[in-house]
């Protein structure tokens, strides 16, 4: 490839387009803030009434913010992600006050591009997986310039509308 | 164009009430609450044809609040098909009545000489308190002391940021939330106020019934070449000061529209109507009414001191009257004042002694004749002696 747009680009937009293909597949519409929000980077919305194996949501259209980051420096072992997260980040996730849930989803990449989406006529693959995880209420922690966050929860179509659901029962905050 | 959260935070926090407010005026149903605790943290509407639900925050120190409401505006603009900014000026002025006074020039070019803004501006809050005067009590002329609710009134009402169509100046009649639930639309009287509504909303409706009222007397004026007309609007809330207040802002090639945008809280007594344009020939005639109306009503608590340069009372005791040459605007004039006895006594002690007389009265003219009534506080205003110079 070309000049094209900067490294760092060019993973936030592929790690956007791997959560909003989540998304789409769980039936949940993704919105993007306008201007640059430190905190948040996408809105997922749900319509109506979420249902999640058999049961149905409290409330309806319920909405959870992200803030997403993408990385090919980090992977996971044993199921579980360890990602450091600059000090700042980490503040403004496991404070409050907002007017929704928020979580951090990290997207785990290959390191070269050519491994990162694998297209066919037959099928189009991205690689490879996201975690989330909620820092609401997480201890303060002083003079660290990152802090290194534990992840052990994918991000799939399913886990994601189980979220959705988790925050129509005001059980995610 | 899309709005962006430094739209919102730029001037003035949009509260939100003032969102839920427009929602519901515009047909969007709240469906649902979510609440953090004993907080609530958002509201979820409805749009009127269900086919969007907008997520809207309620808590104004949340970090998202901005960037969530600039989200919902978008959303909302999307539905109505106008503007996004629109919508947010529509939201800001939800719970308020809005004039507009649109000084339509020759050039078009949106541009106000420098000379000419602080007399559109002056006038036109001379306009409002005109209106604001009229609400409390229609009356020919207004002087002295403004009452209490207009004082209030001018307070609270503001001019808002101006507006691109030849110049446009904005004045903001804020109204309290309307928590009654939805009446139908109330009957219109012209001219009448329905005590039932909002002081600031009696006076938006004063205004629009002044200015018709206005235009209507200027034009049968010029047909019948007499001021007559104006007397018959005092009661739809025509004054002296409303017609010096249009007047004033007459210049050589403008017309002058007023109209007014109802806020959506309270109910409209009509849909928004056209603006009513004034031309050059008409705010001359309102010129002429303003000074025609001022005549007609006393002017209170008016402080006259002059000499007094003629006597008369019928032989014996008793009131008798008097005539005193004093200021009035500027000019000399001869003021007639019908004394009681002990007055009357004072005023001859004046006379002889070529002592000034001071008192308080309610000065009105009648053709070409000045009278001061209710006269009282009356004292002798001696020269000074020579010595104490």
């Amino acid at each position: 490839m070309g000049d094209g747009l900067p490294e760092q680009k060019r993973m936030e937009h592929f790690s956007e387009a791997y959560v909003r293909a989540i998304a789409a597949a769980a039936g949940f519409s993704v919105h993007r803030p306008e201007d640059d929000f430190d905190s948040t980077d996408l809105w997922i919305s749900a319509r109506g009434v979420v249902e999640y194996q058999g049961k149905r949501g409290k409330k309806r259209s319920p909405s959870l913010a992200l803030q997403l980051k993408c990385t090919f420096k980090h992977q996971p072992t044993g199921g579980e992600l360890h990602f450091p997260l600059k000090l700042k980040n980490y503040d403004d996730l496991r404070q409050e006050p907002d007017s929704m849930p928020r979580i951090l989803v990290v997207v785990c990449v290959p390191e070269h591009w050519d491994e990162r989406l694998v297209w066919s006529p037959e099928e189009l693959r991205m690689l490879r997986c996201a975690f989330w995880t909620s820092l609401r209420g997480a201890p303060d922690v002083e003079n660290d310039a990152t802090v290194t966050v534990r992840l052990c929860s994918y991000l799939s179509p399913e886990e994601l509308c189980r979220l959705m659901y988790l925050v129509s029962q005001e059980e995610l905050r | 164009m899309n709005i962006v959260p430094r739209d919102i935070s730029g001037s003035r926090a949009l509260a939100p009430l003032d969102v839920a407010e427009y929602l519901r005026t515009a047909g969007w149903q709240p469906v649902e609450v979510y609440s953090d605790g004993d907080v609530d943290r958002a509201a979820v509407w409805a749009a009127p044809d269900d086919s969007v639900e907008v997520y809207v925050p309620l808590r104004v120190q949340a970090r998202d609040y901005d960037h969530l409401l600039a989200h919902v505006i978008n959303q909302v603009a999307d539905v109505e098909g106008r503007p996004a900014h629109q919508i947010l000026a529509d939201i800001r002025t939800t719970r308020a009545d809005v004039v507009r006074v649109r000084k339509a020039s020759a050039a078009a070019d949106g541009r106000l000489p420098l000379a000419a803004g602080p007399v559109l501006f002056a006038a036109t809050a001379d306009l409002m308190i005109a209106a604001a005067s009229a609400a409390v009590e229609p009356r020919s002329a207004y002087s002295g002391r403004r009452s209490r609710r207009v004082q209030d009134f001018s307070e609270h009402a503001s001019f808002g940021h101006t507006e691109e169509g030849s110049f446009v100046v904005r004045v903001v009649v804020p109204l309290p939330p309307r928590l009654a639930p939805r009446q139908t639309t109330l009957p219109v009287i012209a001219g009448e106020s329905r005590a039932d509504l909002p002081f600031n909303r009696q006076v938006t409706e004063m205004l629009l019934s002044a200015v018709r009222g206005a235009y209507r007397a200027a034009t049968r004026a010029m047909l019948e070449r007499s001021l007559e007309p104006f007397r018959e609007q005092v009661k739809h809330g025509v004054s002296a000061d409303l017609c010096k207040a249009l007047a004033a802002m007459a210049s050589e090639d403008s017309l002058i529209e007023i109209s007014v945008a109802w806020s959506r809280a309270w109910p409209a007594p009509a849909p928004d109507a056209r603006p009513i344009g004034f031309s050059r020939d008409v705010l001359d005639v309102l010129g002429e009414a303003a000074g025609f109306l001022g005549e007609a009503e006393p002017r209170e608590d008016f402080e006259l001191t002059g000499f007094v340069s003629h006597l008369h009372r019928e032989p014996g005791q008793g009131p008798g009257e008097i005539t005193v040459v004093g200021d009035v605007d500027g000019r000399s004039r001869k003021i007639r004042v019908v004394l009681d006895e002990r007055d009357y006594e004072l005023a001859v002690e004046a006379h002889r002694r070529e002592d000034a007389l001071a008192l308080i009265g309610d000065l009105r003219k009648d053709g070409r004749q000045y009278r001061l009534e209710r006269p009282r506080r009356l004292r002798l205003v001696p020269e000074p002696a020579v010595d104490d110079v």
